[in-house]
């Protein structure tokens, strides 16, 4: 007999367990873990994610696929002004110099990387070093993520 | 019927799967399954899955670390990082 159980989180489900024996007496659910026991017959590696509440369990979050997008696009959600500040911060006087060695190797990684996830946490630092740096205003941030 | 029951002799007394994810900032964390003899247990690396980029942060090792406790192992600490696993119980 299979019985699936998941982890729950905030609502969200963060992991499940999948598990298959002949006699269930006396076994008891994982610890932190509820079974969920209504018909769920998708894979379970589409529980991650999801919401739960009353042992029904949500729709399938958005796919992160669509929060990834090209370097091009990441540059276009950058002003011009801040485009212009962030490509010639080497010339920039008021840019410590050990600031601009984080900088050009936060450029590098940007560049190494295949895409830019607006959900890696590498992204979110950077922008906010170049809010503390000035080369974007306060909350900007925020606007390129969003 | 399950898929143990139509083979009555089958030696396999359960089998487990699912995942354990490992925090930034950690080294290691543990996921919870439901109690198996460790004696007559092995756990089966499915492997890992994440956006790390460097191997030290991407890859972990698994162990069955109790009877109710697959635990996941790595050298580095940035970002998170998931593997699937499956536990097999033997009679």
């Amino acid at each position: 007999m299979r019985k699936l159980f998941v982890k729950v989180s905030n609502g969200v489900i963060v992991s499940y367990l999948e598990a298959v024996r002949e006699d269930w007496t006396g076994v008891s659910a994982p610890q932190g873990m509820v079974e969920i026991t209504n018909v769920f017959n998708e894979s379970p590696a589409t529980l991650i994610g999801r919401t739960y509440s009353n042992n029904t369990v949500g729709n399938a979050p958005q796919s992160s696929a669509s929060r990834r997008i090209s370097h091009y696009q990441f540059r276009k959600r950058f002003t011009l002004q801040e485009l212009i500040g962030m490509d010639n911060a080497d010339l920039n006087q008021n840019i410590p110099s050990q600031t601009k060695a984080a900088l050009k190797t936060m450029l590098k990684n940007f560049e190494a990387a295949e895409y830019i996830d607006l959900d890696n946490a590498d992204v979110a630092t950077g922008l906010a070093t170049l809010e503390q740096v000035g080369l974007i205003a306060a909350g900007r941030a925020a606007q390129i993520l969003a | 019927m399950s898929l143990l029951s139509q083979f009555s002799t089958s030696p396999i007394k359960s089998i487990q799967t699912g995942t354990v994810t490992i925090n930034g900032g950690n080294t290691s964390d543990s996921a919870s399954i439901t109690a198996v003899s460790t004696s007559k247990s092995f756990v089966i690396h499915n492997g890992c899955y994440g956006s790390n980029t460097a191997l030290a942060d991407f890859m972990c090792s698994l162990a069955l670390s109790s009877s109710t406790t697959v635990t996941a192992t790595r050298s580095g600490v940035a970002n998170t990082t998931t593997a699937a696993f499956t536990v097999v119980e033997f009679y």
